[in-house]
């Protein structure tokens, strides 16, 4: 009888703390979200101590950047950024969060399904990527706050990819320059000169071709961004800059220039000249860049970010000094040579249901600013705002490309960051497709032509 | 302890928990999902309803869904006829009786235990054109330098993904077979031995027929589990080259979380769904009979 007590007794208290600990776990589910990933830098300045009229409530702004890892140069001048900022304005806490790349849009994207309430400020993409969030009216426009000495600041032409319907919903940090980096030595191993145009380029990768353990171009297309880059490099030099700039913002259908199927066909026949190696669909983008820094791969057509890589990666092998950067060839007849692939596209933005209107807009201004010069000082990227900057420590490399930059005036963007994430993905998947033996140009022309010009 | 389940509110306490777990994590996003598929949703901004539209588009307008299903089918037919057989055929070895049979029963078992991203990175080791171990037997055995890229050509990269599919879940039912031929009592194996029965009669007309619930199981793990097929294809191929390794839940993530179509994405997850479900009934009618046949004995 005893037993039987205790038993249900037992049972009892059980299934009691099955239920308990359940619903905790639905109760706390809530605040996690905000709680996790949390970096170290909301340490406010502790030195000025509280002599300070701080009798202000204290203001959290919680903001979001995808620099998750402890590495990234990008990520240490975030931190002294917010630090100092908070020093500056002792009433602000800055809580920031990482994710990376990746799950960092997943989160934002679920995040925007809601009010994203515990995001005030967020690091994003402008052009095509952040028109989702304007159109759904879920970001603040930073008009008001922007005064005429910020706009003296600010570079001409920077500001394109976050202006929508008039408005300005974030300010330029920095740009990047789409760059052909070329390995000096083994061009002279094969007797091919430096391309300058896109004949060239098929000339020397003909000579290159027959080096052994060397691919003339580093593709990486098993990432479609990566193949997408080489036919948008060409496409720019065949249609120019500012004809496909139309084409993205719907103005002009793609497909009316002949160019666009040009510029597949000369990818094609890249291709079929042994250019991107064997097999390109089977390296992506780490592969890629790793094939050029040990010197297995004489050129790649990358972003100016990829300059860094040559001198700190660890693991590279190729002599920097005899790396060159190159604009993008030309196509002799065609195009302007100071057209560019690049621009300026990532940036902070104010969610419009912050609480904290005025200071998320102010903080993200100033973000933006220092994240310009950081990127800038690391050689990373082109700072968009005309400050002091420290070109102490840019590495050669960089310094060609900024030449480079200098020389560019109408620029194209990413097209996966220009079109809506639809057409964008169609894109990069039928780039791919030129990267096989069994390539279709009218098929490509056709899906594209769907897609886009919708 | 019958007195206990016999009243129903201890089994309603019991079953809450499970119930309530079950509810939070399957039922509401199955039917969340389910309201996504009948909107066109780009996940932020308004949902515009499209009745059953989606559904209509993705066998009329798609042009890579109708694939994906024939290559779920044929993974489905891959695994029926190809792994569980092998798996069978392994547990009977095993399970009789050889030499060494905690070790291979562990060998075969280690594929299930890795993580398919490292499987998926394993096989594309193998698969490489340059390096890749396939390539460089072919050579050895020709002669002559063979790099042929499986993964990264149409015409051969589904196939490569399916041997390693199948070949990765061998080991979870041969142990599921395993299990269950151990279960059954050593007297029928006695006084078939006494009869005279061979080693192959008694396979046959004991192992197999009693095995019958097992099997049903086993059909209905590998039919489901090659419908929903995604990671290992994602890590290999992820659907491609131009879409021909593509499978339903490979769109599925595609268009939910690339392309931005949350209410198409959706009507294609709702349809795996249902085409689990569906088979997991037609299969478990199928086995009723010869189950009833097994419990006869």
């Amino acid at each position: 009888m005893k037993n039987k007590v205790v038993k249900r007794i037992l049972s009892a208290v059980l299934a009691a703390a099955l239920v308990v600990s359940l619903a905790a776990c639905g109760s706390s589910g809530k605040t996690e979200d905000t709680k996790t990933d949390s970096t170290s830098n909301n340490t406010p300045d502790t030195e000025n101590g509280s002599t300070e009229p701080s009798t202000d409530e204290k203001i959290t702004l919680n903001v979001w950047h995808q620099w998750s890892n402890d590495t990234n140069e990008l990520k240490k001048l975030y931190d002294a950024a917010a630090g100092e900022y908070m020093e500056q304005n002792p009433n602000i806490i800055i809580n920031t969060q990482t994710l990376d790349t990746e799950a960092y849009k997943t989160k934002i994207s679920a995040e925007f399904t809601g009010t994203a309430s515990g995001i005030d400020v967020f690091y994003y993409w402008g052009a095509g990527t952040a028109k989702k969030l304007v159109n759904a009216d879920k970001l603040l426009p930073l008009d008001d706050y922007i005064t005429d000495e910020i706009k003296a600041k600010l570079l001409p032409g920077s500001t394109g990819a976050f202006i929508y319907d008039g408005k300005t919903y974030s300010l330029p940090s920095f740009s990047w320059y789409m760059t052909l980096f070329c390995n000096q030595e083994l061009f002279d191993q094969a007797g091919a000169a430096l391309p300058t145009t896109y004949d060239e380029m098929l000339a020397a990768s003909q000579k290159l071709s027959q080096l052994e353990g060397v691919t003339p171009i580093a593709a990486g297309a098993k990432d479609g961004w990566n193949a997408a880059f080489v036919y948008q490099a060409l496409a720019m030099r065949e249609v120019g800059a500012e004809n496909v700039n139309k084409m993205l913002k719907g103005e002009i259908p793609f497909g009316e220039d002949s160019g666009y199927k040009t510029a597949a066909e000369k990818v094609l026949e890249l291709y079929k000249a042994g250019a991107f190696g064997k097999n390109p669909l089977e390296s992506g983008n780490d592969d890629a860049n790793s094939a050029f820094i040990t010197g297995k791969a004489a050129m790649r057509i990358m972003g100016s970010w990829f300059a860094n890589q040559v001198y700190t990666d660890d693991t590279a092998t190729v002599n920097p000094e005899k790396v060159v950067a190159l604009k993008i060839p030309m196509i002799t007849g065609k195009g302007n040579e100071s057209d560019y692939c690049g621009g300026f596209i990532e940036s902070f933005w104010v969610n419009k249901n912050t609480k904290y209107a005025d200071e998320a807009a102010k903080f993200a201004i100033y973000i933006n600013e220092q994240m310009g010069k950081a990127a800038y000082e690391t050689g990373t990227g082109f700072c968009g705002w005309n400050v002091d900057l420290d070109e102490s420590k840019l590495n050669p490399l960089f310094v060609q490309i900024k030449d480079l930059a200098g020389a560019g005036q109408t620029s194209v963007l990413a097209w996966d960051t220009s079109l809506d994430a639809n057409p964008a993905t169609i894109h990069n998947e039928q780039v791919q497709t030129l990267f096989a033996p069994d390539a279709d140009v009218d098929a490509f022309i056709g899906e594209h032509e769907a897609a886009i010009n919708q | 302890m019958d007195k206990m389940l016999g009243k129903k509110s201890y089994i309603a306490v019991f079953v809450l928990p499970a119930l309530l777990i079950f509810v939070s994590f399957v039922m509401i996003p199955l039917l969340i999902s389910g309201t996504y598929s009948l909107f066109e949703y780009d996940g932020i901004g308004k949902m515009r309803f499209l009745g059953l539209q989606n559904y209509i588009d993705m066998f009329t307008t798609d042009r890579y869904f109708p694939k994906a299903v024939v290559n779920s089918i044929v993974l489905v037919v891959a695994s029926l006829f190809i792994q569980l057989p092998v798996s069978l055929v392994l547990a009977l070895v095993l399970a009789h009786g050889v030499k060494g049979e905690k070790f291979f029963r562990t060998v075969y078992f280690v594929p299930v235990v890795i993580s398919s991203m490292v499987i998926g990175q394993l096989w594309m080791k193998i698969f490489h054109s340059e390096y890749g171990l396939l390539n460089i037997l072919i050579s050895a055995i020709t002669g002559s330098t063979f790099d042929y890229s499986w993964l990264s050509n149409s015409k051969t990269a589904f196939l490569s993904t399916v041997i390693p599919a199948v070949w990765q879940y061998i080991g979870y039912h041969m142990l599921i077979f395993y299990a269950g031929i151990k279960s059954i009592s050593t007297e029928y194996y006695e006084a078939a031995q006494i009869d005279g029965a061979t080693k192959w009669q008694t396979n046959m007309k004991i192992t197999l027929p009693l095995l019958t619930p097992v099997i049903k199981t086993c059909v209905i793990f590998s039919i489901t589990g090659s419908l929903r097929a995604f990671d290992l294809i994602y890590v290999m191929t992820g659907g491609g080259p131009n879409h021909a390794s593509e499978v339903p839940a490979t769109l599925m993530y595609n268009n939910l979380f690339r392309r931005g179509l949350y209410g198409y994405g959706s009507a294609q997850a709702f349809f795996i769904v249902i085409e689990c479900l569906l088979f997991t009934f037609i299969i478990s009618r199928i086995f009723r009979k010869s189950e009833e046949n097994a419990s006869a004995i």
